[in-house]
């Protein structure tokens, strides 16, 4: 049954103020309770990994059950509320480094703009912290499927890179690197520079 | 041109100008950020990127779709192939974006943008970060909230009267969401030891510096590292408090915009920064501009004031 709203105009009965309101609330606390549980979950899970302890089974049933369901992964994905919002927390990744050999100089991804150069370091570090931590999972099954997923985009990357640097060697080393400074305690005691941590290498073969 | 976007500010009262700012601010931000991808989007994007399309799409989120995945089905059925679909959204993610600048169709403008977005998201997978999150809460915000109501193209063709019995409310749960990613940020800070010691600030001047110019080594022996290490946590876990206190509001946010600043520029986050700014202003800064011509009677920018929990009741 339509009902006349403040501005004088016909609603269905169920967008009446009264309806709206409540409506209007719920979604609220919906909202607000879906941020905190996320959040709260998303700092337990990293601090069990930084600091490596095992997660609570009964913590971790509770998010899967409220959290980890179709409706509600929708919903953070479109909200933008399905992950915490620690960004360089607690602590800050390395920097990762793609870099090639080729002709007997160094030769890295080319970019015609920051951003994309950015995103790319982005996806360096990503592969770099993964290569870092591939031994921490207990699920070999995932380890071996994760391996050779990344060795894939490996590949991938080092082609293109090839080709990007119009290499005419017949054979390419690529690899990836940890940009590793001092410490602030180590450099307090004397150690100055920084050293290029090679952490895998490939060889690509033209054919 | 300046003193006419002054004038249509001033016609829009106070309690509603922060969803003007807030679609205004997020669509020129995403625009701009897709912009800045235009001279490397093959090498994102295409059959010849990076990481080629069908392998990137193994990692995709099952819950939506990729181009790839997409331009599985539009080939079979439409014939549209690949590079067709990625020219299209290509083109239609900026107008869409553009709609919700100008207030067009604002809503479903909104959400058309906010589905693209995740749509180019989950078609990138390993090169997304924080600035492409925080594009998401805004093009949400902007699908649920009334931001198309005033200085838009929808109030100049449709006339739509504008209900504002909701508005504190939807800005209270914007705030309470700005300051829960605040809080949060600050504490997962706290929680790792190398922030705590200045190990964290150290890296990060090493690791992300954008501005190799500028040295700070010469400071190692100080504790500068230490106590900015602290005050990164302090601002961002007692954002929630000093923010919402009337005494301590503007300097709040000055400090906040000023840490978001350096942060652009030392780190090279423009985007990040600029959305983060955006959302601040909106939330602490807009709200409380007044001005005489207040057609819609006083605004209440002190949501907090009543309580946080006086307005679901």
């Amino acid at each position: 049954m339509p009902v006349e709203n403040q501005a004088g105009r016909f609603l269905p009965a169920i967008l009446s103020q009264k309806n709206r309101k409540k409506l209007i609330n719920a979604w609220g606390i919906f909202h607000i309770t879906c941020i905190i549980l996320v959040c709260s979950y998303s700092i337990y899970h990293k601090y069990c990994r930084f600091y490596k302890i095992k997660e609570n089974g009964l913590v971790k049933n509770i998010n899967t059950t409220l959290l980890f369901n179709v409706p509600m992964l929708y919903y953070g994905k479109f909200s933008g509320t399905e992950s915490g919002y620690g960004f360089f927390a607690p602590n800050i990744k390395s920097g990762g480094i793609i870099a090639g050999d080729c002709d007997g100089k160094k030769i890295y991804a080319r970019f015609n703009n920051f951003e994309t150069a950015m995103r790319f370091s982005i996806l360096s570090s990503r592969i770099t912290d993964y290569l870092i931590t591939r031994t921490d999972s207990t699920d070999s099954l995932n380890i071996n499927l994760k391996e050779k997923y990344y060795n894939l985009v490996f590949k991938n990357i080092a082609v293109k890179i090839y080709n990007q640097n119009r290499c005419r060697q017949d054979t390419l080393y690529m690899s990836y690197n940890i940009i590793a400074y001092p410490s602030l305690r180590q450099y307090r005691q004397g150690q100055r520079g920084y050293q290029l941590q090679k952490i895998k290498e490939i060889r690509i073969v033209k054919q | 041109m300046k003193g006419h976007i002054f004038q249509l500010a001033k016609n829009i009262p106070a309690n509603r100008l922060w969803l003007v700012f807030l679609r205004v601010g997020i669509s020129s931000v995403a625009i701009i950020h897709f912009a800045a991808l235009q001279g490397d989007f093959n090498d994102l994007f295409s059959q010849d990127s990076f990481v080629s399309p069908d392998i990137s799409d193994a990692l995709k989120n099952q819950l939506l779709p990729s181009f790839y995945s997409i331009s599985h089905v539009t080939s079979k059925i439409f014939g549209i192939g690949y590079s067709a679909l990625l020219l299209t959204v290509r083109i239609v993610y900026p107008i869409a974006l553009l709609s919700v600048l100008v207030g067009f169709l604002t809503r479903f403008s909104a959400l058309l943008s906010l589905l693209l977005q995740l749509l180019i998201l989950n078609s990138m997978g390993l090169y997304t970060y924080g600035a492409d999150v925080f594009t998401t809460i805004g093009l949400f915000y902007c699908s649920v909230f009334p931001v198309g109501k005033d200085a838009s193209l929808d109030h100049l063709l449709f006339k739509k009267p504008v209900i504002t019995t909701h508005l504190n409310k939807f800005l209270l749960i914007f705030r309470i969401h700005i300051c829960l990613i605040y809080f949060f940020s600050g504490f997962e800070k706290l929680l790792g030891y190398n922030w705590r010691n200045g190990e964290s600030m150290w890296k990060m001047v090493h690791a992300y510096n954008v501005l190799p110019s500028v040295d700070l080594d010469f400071l190692a022996r100080t504790p500068l590292f230490l106590i900015a290490g602290w005050l990164v946590i302090a601002l961002e876990m007692l954002y929630p408090l000093f923010i919402n206190i009337t005494k301590t509001r503007r300097t709040w946010l000055w400090l906040v915009v000023s840490f978001h600043i350096a942060i652009a520029f030392f780190m090279g986050l423009y985007f990040f920064s600029a959305l983060m700014i955006v959302f601040n202003l909106t939330a602490y800064y807009i709200p409380f501009i007044s001005h005489k011509n207040n057609s819609d009677g006083p605004a209440n920018p002190d949501a907090f004031h009543d309580g946080p929990l006086a307005l679901f009741i």
